[in-house]
């Protein structure tokens, strides 16, 4: 059984998902991956995506996004996944066919937004 | 650095007496002006949230406030505060062995006199301001009747 590495031309789309309640979602998003290295189809074969993101612009220490699945994007709270507000982080993708897993994905750097309170309320003379 | 001075305006207000303690109830006071001559400080309630909706632990998130005062309630950007306090305050616990967190939620107004024009009316605004430096909106002013 031939097994060809897995050609991974990812076009990263990040958008932030407002939300006026709770936890605010933000999404990653990729395209799929279609074809081996080779050039050759992958076809109906499953393709499993794990993300990942890192503070280290040589990418490593990844830190592992939700869990491997066959959706194009996974969507993350910045305060449960721990990230630095106001710092830069870098995310990429790993796909795996077969067993196979390809490169990682070019990675897209993304600064992590900050947020300030909400004004004080209620404010009057005593 | 930035906290340092906070504590620092902070020592030196309790030292001169003028930073009261303890959290008041009360109504709505939107732009609400009570008699001249009876006030005496401004009170408010610690913001629970920030902006984008996510709690926010006023203990643990805020760093300090800072005070605006205006002769007019357009209050902006360019606005420079007038006093700033810590967020949260240690206090001595009744036993007196500890000391105890608490929320700073009243300014004694005669800390800003000796900068004001007796007789004139002035507006006030406060802002919280997170831990990270980033501050919260104004909020809602009020007026005030400084006397003497």
């Amino acid at each position: 059984m031939r097994r060809k590495a897995i050609s991974m031309m990812f076009v990263f789309l990040l958008a932030i998902l407002a939300t006026a309640i709770a936890a605010q979602a933000e999404t990653l998003a990729w395209n799929a991956v279609t074809t081996y290295t080779d050039g050759t189809s992958i076809g109906a074969a499953t393709v499993n995506y794990q993300a990942y993101w890192t503070t280290n612009s040589n990418m490593t220490g990844l830190t592992a996004l939700g869990t491997s699945g066959t959706a194009l994007t996974r969507t993350f709270n910045v305060d449960t996944e721990v990230m630095p507000r106001g710092s830069i982080i870098y995310f990429t993708v790993k796909a795996t066919v077969n067993g196979t897993d390809s490169a990682l994905a070019t990675a897209l750097n993304w600064t992590v937004p900050t947020k300030a309170p909400s004004a004080p309320s209620n404010l009057r003379m005593q | 650095m930035k906290r340092s001075l906070v504590h620092a305006l902070v020592f030196l207000f309790l030292a001169g007496g003028i930073l009261l303690s303890g959290c008041g109830g009360g109504g709505e006071s939107a732009m609400a002006s009570i008699p001249p001559g009876v006030a005496s400080a401004l009170a408010w309630d610690a913001p629970q949230t920030y902006e984008d909706h996510t709690p926010l632990d006023p203990y643990r998130d805020l760093d300090c406030y800072e005070f605006y005062v205006r002769n007019d309630p357009n209050f902006t950007e360019n606005d420079l505060p007038m006093a700033e306090v810590a967020a949260v305050e240690d206090v001595l616990s009744p036993d007196g062995k500890a000391y105890l967190k608490n929320l700073t939620s009243l300014f004694n107004l005669d800390n800003l006199k000796p900068f004001l024009t007796p007789g004139a009316r002035y507006y006030l605004s406060i802002r919280a301001v997170g831990m990270d430096g980033l501050k919260s909106g104004f909020s809602q002013p009020v007026s005030w009747d400084h006397t003497s």
